[in-house]
């Protein structure tokens, strides 16, 4: 399957539902269910980034979770590379879970405080690369900490020594320690302060170049997401209201949403 | 004469590594009915500047070098614990920037705005009426309901209202919201700063606004002092500031912020070997 043209669909997204049972469940005649994710569509081909906007709540990191199997999906299909995914047995999955990695938007509460970086980074290596020699994984780890510019002398240190901005970095780092094609960040910016945000996204766009990677940027801030990506998805209660090419999106909304998340962007 | 006034003020940390030193001699005053925002990043000490102002930095390692803290003419910086206690949330109150971590998850939103009413006026006998009345300021609907719910059963803009209830509640002369927004959307942030507007404006309130984010400040503040590394570089009016910024450092602030219609260009980071030592 490898060695497709560009314009080939790496992850397809089929009328995805995901939805959770409401309180007074177990013994009640009639469940209730709410529906975080409410027939989704879209398509991500290789090379792209396609950011996908919403405010809290309207499923969009539902939506990304539910990719890489971390939410249940109730119902339609996600495809990776032709292939469906969403219901295949966890052994089955798991090259998926290699070729798939995702970047979390806190970055205090996702790295475990009780290791050090190298074991942070080279814990997917475990997994994914078992044969891996502790040499081995020591040499990729200082190569990736350079990657995402910082010093592989510091490999030995703790999460708390870093600050937001070189803690973001370390999970970068640990997403792209297995070589991953497809990487989905979950508002990966938010959490940080304007000047350390454009680091980070500048990041974000050489590595695509670089590594030739796919992305799926979630964030809230519609300015965030129309630098990097080429097409925009926006979401609201569940359900994909507009897509298209990102200029196209933010310089002339139709939908009555998307106008009002431009116009949330403040303007001086 | 102004309703705070800040000279000199210089603030250090004591650790087993030495003394860092976070406010390095800053001067700014505030008058009533103003509002001004201080911008900087993390680490230049805009948050324990404001935190200073009631003194609420545990002295150690906290240690206030030297200064003066004059709010209504009176030193702050010399007050006793019962004086500074008739200032916190009387006089001055604050908002902080994680609404979730703020609240005290045990108690309902309901008893905690309470608490201060009582604790600033022991005669009052409508309690449960003013923390309602407090609610509904703040935009909560149905707030009988919303009073007895607890903070996790909030959302983040709900619990960022319900905080700024709080600080509403003893109508305080002077607000302090440090990062009031940076934890929420930006949908809900423009809400939430529509509200502290409207309630600024109703109240004839000051305001001091703690941000890294220059994009919020035009909409809220007239006057605005940049920091950087504990000291101020530069100070004006904020929509002269946004327009034509003097400092190079307030200008890659200011370049950084991410704008529509700028698809495929790079943001351009701050380069702090260029600044240098400032």
């Amino acid at each position: 399957m490898k060695n497709l043209e560009k314009s080939e669909e790496l992850l397809s997204v089929k009328d995805l539902r995901v939805s959770y049972p409401l309180s007074g469940g177990l013994f009640a005649s009639k469940r209730k269910f709410f529906n975080a994710v409410d027939g989704v569509s879209f398509s991500v081909k290789r090379g792209e980034i396609v950011g996908l906007v919403g405010e809290s709540g309207s499923g969009k990191t539902t939506t990304g979770r539910a990719i890489i199997k971390l939410a249940p999906v109730s119902g339609g299909s996600i495809f990776y590379e032709g292939r469906e995914i969403s219901s295949m047995p966890e052994g089955d999955f798991m090259p998926y879970r290699k070729k798939i990695q995702m970047i979390f938007q806190d970055p205090y509460n996702s790295l475990n405080p009780r290791m050090s970086i190298l074991q942070i980074i080279s814990e997917p290596l475990d997994i994914h690369f078992p044969k891996m020699t502790r040499m081995q994984k020591r040499d990729r780890t200082a190569e990736l900490l350079e990657t995402v510019g910082l010093e592989p002398k510091h490999m030995l240190r703790y999460p708390h020594e870093f600050s937001g901005g070189q803690r973001q970095r370390i999970g970068i780092a640990r997403a792209l320690a297995v070589d991953p094609e497809f990487i989905i960040c979950d508002e990966p910016v938010s959490a940080l302060d304007v000047s350390v945000q454009a680091q980070i996204i500048n990041l974000l766009e050489d590595l695509r170049i670089k590594l030739g990677l796919t992305f799926l940027f979630i964030a809230h801030d519609i300015a965030v997401v129309e630098y990097l990506s080429d097409r925009i998805l926006v979401m609201t209660k569940g359900k994909i209201v507009e897509q298209g090419d990102a200029a196209q999106v933010c310089s002339n909304p139709r939908d009555a949403y998307t106008k009002k998340l431009i116009a949330a962007v403040p303007k001086f | 004469m102004s309703l705070l006034e800040v000279k000199d003020l210089r603030i250090s940390f004591h650790s087993r590594r030495g003394v860092t030193e976070a406010v390095k001699g800053i001067d700014f005053s505030l008058d009533s009915d103003e509002s001004v925002a201080i911008v900087g990043e993390s680490g230049s000490g805009k948050t324990v500047s404001a935190m200073s102002l009631t003194r609420l930095l545990p002295p150690p390692p906290a240690c206030m070098v030297s200064g003066k803290i004059l709010y209504k003419g009176l030193d702050v910086t010399k007050m006793g614990e019962a004086d500074l206690r008739k200032i916190r949330g009387r006089e001055i109150a604050y908002i902080f920037q994680e609404p979730s971590t703020s609240l005290n998850p045990v108690f309902t939103i309901g008893f905690q705005i309470s608490e201060a009413i009582r604790l600033h006026f022991p005669e009052e006998k409508n309690v449960r009426e003013r923390v309602v009345e407090s609610l509904r300021d703040v935009g909560i609907r149905n707030p009988e309901e919303r009073a007895k719910s607890y903070p996790h059963e909030l959302s983040g803009g709900m619990q960022q209202r319900a905080m700024i209830a709080m600080a509403l509640a003893c109508a305080p002369r002077l607000l302090v919201a440090d990062e009031p927004t940076t934890a929420l959307d930006v949908t809900i942030q423009k809400q939430i700063i529509e509200l502290l507007n409207e309630v600024r404006k109703k109240r004839g309130m000051s305001l001091l606004l703690i941000t890294h984010n220059f994009g919020i400040i035009s909409e809220l503040c007239k006057r605005v002092i940049v920091m950087f590394s504990g000291k101020i570089v530069e100070e004006g009016p904020a929509l002269e500031v946004l327009k034509n910024p003097k400092h190079p450092y307030t200008k890659a602030l200011i370049d950084c912020i991410p704008r529509l219609g700028n698809r495929g260009k790079k943001l351009t980071p701050i380069d702090y070997e260029k600044l240098g030592e400032i």
